[in-house]
């Protein structure tokens, strides 16, 4: 039998049958609609989660804590381990790793106030966090040349911060009698302090939302922030003194909960208030892979290096979003599994009241592997178009979704433009599922149109 | 070749044919010892009582029902070793049916009804040449203004005849008829009757008919008579 005659038999079944197939079709394009429906809002969510708020494809290394660390206690000062510059340079080597970035954290107490001119009142925390990276890592949500250790550019000399202009302060390290006026030590924040900001503690506290000034501000938010001292305790040696922050951008490099500042900044003041130890090694790493798949090899391989990952929340909501994504799945899977049932008692129907006709058809020479070809075709056009249409279906309710979301949720911390993602296999794998479980379903059918008796077609109509 | 060469051909040929439904004491044996041997161009007519096996025994010559006892050979070849692929290319290209319940379908015009047989051929036919064909053959049963009917627009006899021209389409040697008449009234079963004649008088056909029609016999070379599945042969009229 040649495919333009199986089309045109197809054909004429689809017009003549439409009814019990579009009934056979519609259990299975509800079914792909779900299945599609839930895909994308799995893959909506992981982009989301796992992109911007857990991101899935850099993980934060830092040395293993030893029981030699715990040892230290009792013996002498404690000396943190770190992550030397060879150390950061293999790492940089490894198949997969796309960025390597290490990390300062502050080895000194600190508090933070600041806000007015944005918030309209002073904000402040009595114990802030931080850390410094390169300079050159911040790029592109911020240039590199505003993220500069302001240090190297100041020459007016001063003994305190009333001897600079308004906008300056005076770096005086401890112990030293001459400092020269600074400009205030570039800042940046993460998206996920801003929108916990704007969307947990601003609300909470009546204060405006600051994500879009920030950003557009030309000239930053500036903080005083004081080293030296908070509220747990002060560091082991250096004076408390003040200096002047300021916010120059947003970025996914920065410190979750704290401000990043540029590394040499947090080098010197690390030496100041904790030694030289503090200040000579990175205390973690953050290593960007090229792809999340390549996460666990670089993982393994860092561990060869005693390095560890700090933060284990991206795999942790990966398995939540796998499991839960898993569990929708399978509910579109019964969905599946009964319209595949109900094409399946649909075929049979059709394939019993045909008996004649099949015998007919195969008085006029067709043979019985073209009589189960014949119903398979039907099967797989009513699956895939079925499919398509589940699609579509899907599409659709998703932007309804979308719209509605946007319409009537309340802001939320990374709350997405879109919950759903839709790549074009996701429209193919719809439409092969379909195909596949249409096919499924008339599989038995199909063999007994096959196995028709056809000298039923002989005699009377029996 | 020449025409009369061809003439010795044998269509079919059974050699202890048997055919039963149903095992143990409940077997009902529909067809027995049947030795068979039809040349071309013949007319072979059978009769018979109700439930002696003619239909049984049609579909076993037309290699529509493989499960019988003996040796069957069709146009030379032994159905036993064709697949069924092949016995459905054989059937379609070699043998038409005419049904008693005609088996159109009410879905297709009279001219798509025609050309069915299309669908399971081998070769390919442009549609243009298959509605030639088409329309050639349903002149030739005298329905070429119905082409674009509706089958159940048409009267008993048209039906049959557009049934008629269906199996005649693919130019079969062998028309297989089970009671052609059978559904008709006196006056057009006279009109299957003269198709008949035409027919075999025009194309050659070979003509294997069951029916209990005693007007037929004018066309007869032979004729059988079916009682309890044996098939008797009566002498010629
Ligand atoms: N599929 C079947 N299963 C069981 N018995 C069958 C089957 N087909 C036919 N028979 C039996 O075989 C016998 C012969 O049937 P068949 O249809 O060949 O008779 P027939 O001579 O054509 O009769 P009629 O003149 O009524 O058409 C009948 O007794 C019938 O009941
Ligand atoms: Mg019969």
């Amino acid at each position: 039998m040649r495919l333009r005659a199986l089309a045109a038999m197809v054909g004429v079944d689809l017009r003549r049958t439409r009814g019990p197939l579009f009934t056979a079709g519609f259990g299975i394009a509800v079914g792909v609609a779900a299945l599609a429906f839930f895909l994308s809002l799995g893959l909506g969510a992981r982009k989301v989660l796992l992109g911007d708020v857990f991101p899935i494809d850099q993980v934060e290394l830092e040395p293993q804590k030893t029981s030699a660390g715990l040892l230290s206690l009792l013996g002498g000062p404690h000396e943190p381990a770190g992550v030397d510059a060879p150390t950061v340079e293999h790492l940089r080597r490894l198949p997969g790793v796309a960025e390597v970035y290490p990390k300062l954290r502050f080895r000194f107490p600190s508090m933070a106030k600041g806000g007015k001119e944005l918030l309209g009142r002073e904000i402040g925390t009595h114990e802030m966090v931080g850390d410094g990276i390169e300079p050159e890592l911040v790029a592109p949500e911020v240039p590199a040349s505003a993220f500069l250790d302001p240090l190297p550019a100041a020459t007016k000399p001063c003994a305190k911060s009333a001897d600079c202009d308004a906008a300056q302060y005076c770096e005086l390290p401890s112990g030293q009698t001459a400092g020269r006026c600074s400009a205030p030590v570039p800042a940046i924040v993460s998206r996920y302090l801003v929108e916990l900001f704007d969307h947990a503690i601003a609300p909470a506290h009546g204060l405006p939302p600051v994500a879009e000034t920030l950003v557009g501000r030309a000239q930053g938010v500036v903080f005083d922030m004081t080293l030296g001292n908070s509220l747990l305790g002060v560091a082991r040696q250096g004076t408390e003194r003040k200096v002047k922050v300021v916010v120059v951008g947003i970025s996914p490099k920065a410190i979750d909960l704290g401000v990043t500042l540029p590394v040499d900044v947090v080098r010197r003041w690390n030496r100041e208030y904790a030694g030289d130890a503090a200040a000579d090694k990175f205390s973690s790493v953050v290593v960007k892979v090229n792809s999340a798949a390549d996460t666990s090899h670089v993982l393994s391989e860092a561990a060869t290096l005693n390095l560890m990952p700090k933060d284990t929340r991206a795999r942790d909501v990966s398995v939540l979003i796998t499991a839960v994504l898993s569990l929708l799945l399978l509910v579109a899977g019964v969905i599946l599994l009964v319209a595949a049932l109900n094409i399946s008692h649909t075929f049979r129907v059709l394939v019993a009241e045909r008996a004649h006709e099949i015998g007919l058809y195969r008085a006029l020479g067709a043979s019985s592997s073209d009589m189960r070809r014949w119903l398979t075709a039907l099967a797989l056009v009513v699956g895939a178009g079925a499919g398509a249409v589940g699609a579509l279906i899907a599409r659709l309710a998703a932007l309804v979704a979308d719209w509605r979301a946007a319409a009537d949720l309340p802001d939320f911390p990374f709350k997405p433009e879109s919950f759903f993602v839709f790549p074009p296999w996701l429209w193919a794998l719809s439409v092969g599922f379909a195909a596949l479980f249409a096919l499924a379903g008339a599989a038995l059918p199909a063999r007994r149109a096959a196995r028709t008796d056809p000298s039923v077609v002989l005699g009377r109509d029996r | 070749m020449s025409r009369a060469e061809q003439s010795a051909e044998v269509l079919i040929r059974a050699e202890g044919v048997g055919k039963s439904f149903g095992d143990g004491p409940a077997t009902l044996s529909v067809v027995r010892e049947l030795d068979l041997s039809i040349a071309e161009r013949e007319v072979v007519l059978v009769f018979g009582p109700s439930g002696s096996g003619k239909s049984t025994l049609l579909s076993i010559l037309g290699g529509l029902d493989r499960a019988f006892t003996g040796r069957l050979s069709l146009f030379g070849r032994d159905v036993t070793t064709l697949s069924d692929t092949e016995l459905s290319v054989l059937r379609g290209a070699q043998i038409g049916f005419v049904f008693q319940a005609f088996h159109l379908l009410p879905h297709l015009s009279v001219l798509d009804n025609v050309t069915a047989p299309l669908w399971f051929a081998r070769e390919h036919s442009p549609p243009a040449q298959a509605e030639a064909r088409g329309r050639e053959v349903l002149a030739q049963v005298g329905l070429a203004d119905r082409a674009a009917s509706r089958t159940a627009e048409l009267s008993g006899g048209q039906r049959q005849r557009v049934a008629i021209a269906r199996a005649l389409l693919r130019r079969p040697r062998l028309l297989l008829c089970d009671e052609p008449t059978g559904n008709l009234d006196r006056a057009t079963g006279e009109q299957i009757i003269d198709l008949f004649a035409s027919v075999h008088q025009e194309s050659d056909t070979t003509l294997v008919i069951v029916t209990h029609e005693e007007r037929l016999a004018r066309l007869a070379t032979r004729t059988y008579h079916m009682v309890e599945g044996r098939l008797g042969e009566e002498p010629a009229a």
